[in-house]
């Protein structure tokens, strides 16, 4: 695994300027991700910022009696640890590796550098931010109006786009945390899925055999996020998609 | 858009926290790009997917940020009020809203052109780590709606989002159907009203003619779930961390040890 990946696997990472990928791609440290490992905890002070290669992170909301909401999965698309630009304290996530694999790590320290010289890294880290709020309020409404057997749908598709196989490994209790739901209600909703052969479940294992059919039975919600996502962070540079950049003066800090 | 200027123009101190905590220099600086607007209970300001024109930074009004699915159902998964903007999308460097944004409570606000927003944003400056640390609050509070929208009850969330209001109010009571509190909290209006009439029974609410009147903010408290509570701390504690901001210092204090 270690041998294949390379940075730009990373739409983040690849969105970047020639002249600032030179400058971080040094301090890019490649890790290896196991299934369950949990990169940060609710109230964490963080340290570093992972984007992710071939593994999918879930970020998970816990509330004080330990139920656990998942929020948004993030993959080859986005970046985990996103607050670590934003000034507070801490997170108030639990980012969990939900699909064992790699992801690139960056210093908090070189991020803040890498801002400090007015580069692309914060606009295009801000507009994955859009992104990942898109996903977060249609997770909101899609738990509060949507089957079980939709959001199973929605969960799949989306954790498909950050992977390059159609194979999952996911036990459906843990499937049943990040939506949520009753493992009942999943090993219910999954046996459909199997019986109209979209996907076969084995030993933990989802592969996914009819992509198209899981598009149709899933509800617009996939739909909506991935359509905000492939807007807002395109492989292609902001000028090209007919979208301004946030013009930033690289003026002082005013200061009294 | 049925926005009309406030009839004392911008003769009173500004009573968003987000503006307020600007430097002077820097207030006096935007306040010409700065217009008080009316906002009335009801009022869409954003479509959803539509391009936005203007920003707003709440006073007294209270806008939701709402979001549909196709069939015409919603959730709401922000509320936003004097601590806030509306339009953060602008800031994040889009030029739509995902979102419908509807106003809740009618009361004043200053709105500014997104142009003159986007000028505003130079790298650094304290505006842009207002509304930085105004994202990540912003962040917090819409991954806790998802877990509160899944976990508790409509009692539970009829209570925080009453609560919500309140604090935002200017006064104990207003305005608010149960026909739109169910369209925020994603449940059934038979729901809320079942859950509003326990809350009145309990003498925590009195509800006359579409208006709520807050009785017993204390009992509320009691009914709600932790997510009330969550809301608070995310806001204070960005308004507690003001001061470090005016320094001008760039300071990402992510980095600290602990």
């Amino acid at each position: 695994m270690t041998g294949t990946s390379h940075p730009q696997q990373n739409h983040i990472l690849d969105a970047l300027p020639q002249p600032e990928r030179e400058r971080l791609f040094p301090h890019l440290k490649l890790v290896e991700l196991p299934l369950g490992e949990v990169l940060y905890e609710s109230g964490d002070t963080l340290r570093h910022i992972y984007f992710p290669t071939d593994s999918i992170i879930s970020l998970l909301y816990v509330l004080e009696d330990g139920a656990s909401a998942e929020i948004a999965v993030v993959g080859n698309d986005g970046a985990i640890g996103v607050a670590l630009f934003m000034g507070g304290e801490t997170t108030t996530n639990r980012a969990i590796v939900q699909s064992a694999g790699s992801a690139y790590m960056l210093a908090g320290t070189r991020l803040k550098e890498e801002f400090g010289r007015h580069g692309q890294m914060l606009h295009i880290l801000l507009r994955y931010t859009q992104a990942l709020i898109t996903q977060m309020s249609q997770t909101a409404v899609c738990n509060r109006h949507h089957s079980v057997d939709q959001q199973l749908c929605r969960w799949l598709l989306l954790s498909l786009d950050r992977l390059s196989s159609a194979k999952l490994t996911m036990t459906q209790e843990l499937i049943a945390n990040m939506l949520g739901v009753r493992r009942e209600g999943v090993t219910e909703a999954a046996g459909k899925l199997q019986r109209l052969g979209v996907i076969t479940y084995q030993r933990g294992h989802i592969t996914v055999l009819d992509r198209p059919r899981l598009e149709q039975l899933c509800c617009e919600c996939y739909g909506v996020v991935k359509k905000e996502t492939d807007r807002l962070l395109p492989l292609h540079p902001l000028h090209l998609r007919g979208e301004q950049p946030l013009t930033v003066r690289d003026a002082e800090v005013r200061v009294k | 858009m049925k926005n009309k200027r406030h009839p004392s123009g911008t003769d009173f101190p500004v009573k968003n926290d987000i503006l307020r905590a600007l430097l002077n220099s820097e207030y006096k600086h935007l306040s010409p790009m700065l217009e008080r607007v009316e906002l009335k209970f009801g009022e869409i300001i954003y479509q959803a997917d539509q391009r936005i024109h203007h920003v707003y930074f709440p006073e007294t009004a209270v806008v939701a940020m709402v979001d549909t699915v196709e069939d015409g159902a919603t959730v709401e998964v922000g509320i936003i009020g004097h601590e806030g903007m509306v339009g953060i999308n602008i800031f994040l460097g889009c030029l739509v809203t995902p979102d419908k944004a509807i106003v809740q409570i009618s009361g004043s606000a200053m709105r500014m052109k997104t142009n003159d927003l986007r000028k505003e944003l130079r790298f650094g400056s304290p505006l842009q780590r207002l509304l930085l640390r105004y994202t990540q609050v912003l962040l917090a509070i819409i991954s806790q709606s998802v877990a509160c929208s899944q976990h508790h009850t409509v009692g539970q969330r009829l209570a925080r989002w009453l609560l919500t209001m309140h604090d935002h109010a200017e006064s104990n009571e207003f305005e608010m159907s149960h026909k739109s509190i169910a369209a925020m909290l994603g449940a059934r209006r038979e729901g809320v009203t079942e859950e509003a009439v326990k809350l009145q029974a309990a003498g925590l609410i009195a509800y006359r003619r579409a208006r709520i009147h807050i009785l017993n903010e204390a009992g509320l408290k009691r009914n709600s779930c932790e997510c009330y509570r969550f809301i608070r701390q995310q806001f204070d504690g960005m308004l507690k961390e003001v001061p470090a901001f005016l320094t001008g210092k760039p300071r990402i204090s992510g980095y600290r040890t602990r």
